[in-house]
């Protein structure tokens, strides 16, 4: 199985109302055949309904989606050749684990022994080769999901979607799972559209990571451009921790010797872990009141106040060159310039 | 099972043994002594063709008038069933209204809406269908028209709740994987929901096998059901015949159900296997 059938999607102006509501508004994707794409943000950032109206449960109310070349908003979801994984599982309940899995070959008609081989296979791949017999109710909720995915592969359709695919199954299986689709993902080839709350799920897996609120893409990059450089409030805050530090009149951001143009940035994002009290050459430092310290294993996390009063949160790693500080201590803070990243709004 | 909800289950249970099992066993003796121990009751039931005829009639009025309504309340249940969910309680109560009225009072409607001057004779002549009034009312029409009337709101309700109960990603799954709107059905949502019609159809079969008032009045004389059978014989002080008639119409349905159930699980899925 190679990735010769993948195809690129494209949402186009998409705006999607529920009468009030506006579930999606001009909603704008482009993603490049076989790519990892995941859509991520807050509950009721429209994620389910982009998803939706991919597939074709949902119609846009204005706008066009395009799988490959074809704009496929006036087909229904049988004619649109997408494979997918839903959260629910959904496996046929009547239906032995085989018969689920041959279920969209015998839909395109395939031959009776080709179905056979390439359920087999599909099975194989996930393996769970030998378990064909059996009932979806006699399976784990791991070993569900996979059949979900093997019958989501099994026709290779161009396009995979995946609607918190993993979210139903605890943390253990969630992380076997989330390997199992990056090797299937390698392996195919196909593009996949991925549907996440859970931004660590997010990171792992994407090749990009679409970041969504009430809506609209705030940004649309790889996983480590939206970590190292968010181009907003929200998107800084939403991916990992932060401390955003807002570049107004108060000068919070002036007295850790961040200046940057104050017409065009609103807020400075320092990650905590870019704090150190080892400084090195050339760090912008301050001096900083330490007002709590925690431990948690591989870190120690301190609460520091800066001279102006504002608040920051420090992570040290464990094995760093200086001993954890102590509450009350005054000691100075430093991080490099480039480490204190822009917000635009 | 543990031994908890066994013991909390035994009120329930000696109540329904109390209610159904007493009852059945007095039945049962009256049916056997004449007034000694002896079969000659059973004998007389099963000697006499006049028996049998209305017992063979009731079985296959039953079993008819269950397929009509099954064949009539699954679809309505569907319809109602893929309604937007603010629409389904108004519909599902328009279904149920009628049950609101007694059995007595729904079949002496049909007696008005039947007769020789009812609203059918009168639009069939109105329209030149009929010269004279037709006779629609004591006849097996009639008994057939009421019973279905009568039952098909309960073979609705049985049929929806089953039918919520089918977890609606699982149609969305079967058209994603290529099954267009028919296909879906047929694949997925109608097995799921035929042991939902199997109940329905067991319910409203084991209420039309006791049915005795509806022929009583829309029915002619050949229309008789064990029912009514079972009347009359109470009516001229024969309790040991009723009893053997109440008998015969208990085994039999009991007997026709169990088989009924044994195909069933055979062939179709069950939710509840699933969960043991
Ligand atoms: N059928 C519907 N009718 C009315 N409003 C809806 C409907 N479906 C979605 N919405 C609204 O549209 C918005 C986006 O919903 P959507 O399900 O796409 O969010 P989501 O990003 O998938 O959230 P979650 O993480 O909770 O699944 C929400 O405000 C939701 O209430
Ligand atoms: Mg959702």
């Amino acid at each position: 199985m190679s990735g010769e059938g993948r195809a690129p999607v494209r949402f186009e102006k998409v705006s999607r109302r529920f009468g009030d509501v506006v579930a999606l508004d001009g909603f704008d994707l482009e993603i490049a055949a076989g790519e990892f794409v995941t859509l991520l943000g807050p509950s009721g950032s429209g994620k389910t309904t982009a998803l939706n109206i991919l597939a074709g449960f949902d119609r846009a109310t204005s706008g066009e989606v395009f799988i490959g070349d074809r704009a496929v908003g006036g087909l229904p979801p049988e004619k649109r050749n997408v494979g997918m994984v839903f959260q629910s599982f959904a496996l046929f309940p009547h239906m032995s684990v085989f018969d689920n899995v041959a279920f969209p070959l015998r839909m395109r008609k395939f031959a009776r022994q080709e179905i056979a081989g390439r359920v087999a296979r599909a099975l194989e791949m996930v393996r769970l080769g030998g378990y064909g017999d059996r009932r979806p109710s006699a399976l784990s909720g791991g070993q569900r999901q996979r059949v979900a995915l093997a019958r989501a592969v099994v026709a290779e359709p161009p396009v995979l979607l995946m609607d918190e695919s993993l979210s139903a199954l605890d943390l253990k299986l969630r992380e076997d799972l989330q390997e199992e689709i990056r090797r299937l993902h390698h392996q195919l080839g196909t593009t996949v559209v991925f549907v996440t709350h859970d931004q660590g799920e997010a990171l792992t897996l994407s090749d990009r990571i679409a970041l969504m609120n009430r809506g609209r893409i705030c940004q649309f990059d790889t996983p480590t451009a939206l970590y190292d450089r968010p181009v907003s409030r929200f998107v800084a805050d939403f991916i990992g921790r932060t401390n955003i530090v807002p570049v107004d009149a108060a000068g919070h951001a002036a007295a850790l010797g961040i200046s940057p143009d104050a017409a065009t940035v609103k807020a400075v994002s320092l990650r905590p872990e870019k704090l150190r009290r080892a400084l090195h050459p050339g760090d912008l430092a301050f001096d900083a009141i330490v007002e709590d310290v925690a431990f948690h294993g591989a870190t120690v996390e301190s609460r520091l106040r800066s001279p102006t009063g504002f608040v920051l949160r420090m992570s040290e790693t464990r094995s760093g060159p200086l001993p954890p500080p102590s509450s009350g201590e005054t000691t100075k803070v430093g991080f490099a310039a480039g480490d204190a990243v822009p917000l635009y709004d | 099972m543990s031994i908890g909800p066994r013991l909390t289950l035994a009120p329930a249970v000696a109540l329904a043994l109390l209610l159904f099992a007493v009852p059945v066993a007095f039945v049962l003796r009256e049916s056997l002594f004449a007034p000694d121990l002896s079969l000659v009751h059973f004998e007389r039931f099963l000697t006499r063709g006049v028996y049998i005829a209305v017992f063979e009639k009731t079985l296959a009025v039953s079993a008819a008038v269950s397929t009509i309504c099954l064949l009539a309340g699954y679809p309505m249940a569907l319809f109602i069933v893929t309604r937007p969910p603010r629409w389904r309680p108004l519909l599902l109560f328009l279904v149920l209204v009628p049950m609101w009225m007694s059995i007595l009072v729904r079949t002496y409607a049909w007696m008005v809406v039947l007769g020789r001057e009812g609203i059918v004779n009168n639009l069939l002549q109105w329209l030149g269908l009929t010269d004279g009034p037709a006779t629609l009312l004591f006849t097996t029409g009639a008994v057939y028209v009421a019973m279905v009337q009568i039952l098909l709101p309960i073979m609705v309700v049985t049929c929806y709740s089953a039918m919520t109960e089918i977890d609606p990603g699982l149609v969305r799954a079967a058209r994603v994987f290529g099954a267009g709107p028919f296909r879906a059905f047929r694949e997925v949502f109608l097995p799921l929901s035929l042991e939902g019609a199997v109940t329905g159809w067991s319910v409203t079969f084991i209420l039309s096998m006791g049915f005795f008032i509806v022929p009583a009045l829309v029915g002619g004389r050949k229309d008789m059901l064990l029912g009514n059978m079972i009347v009359n014989q109470v009516g001229q002080g024969n309790w040991g015949f009723a009893a053997v008639m109440a008998i015969v119409l208990l085994a039999s349905t009991v007997a026709l159900l169990g088989i009924v159930r044994l195909v069933a699980s055979r062939f179709l899925y069950s939710p509840r296997e699933e969960q043991a």
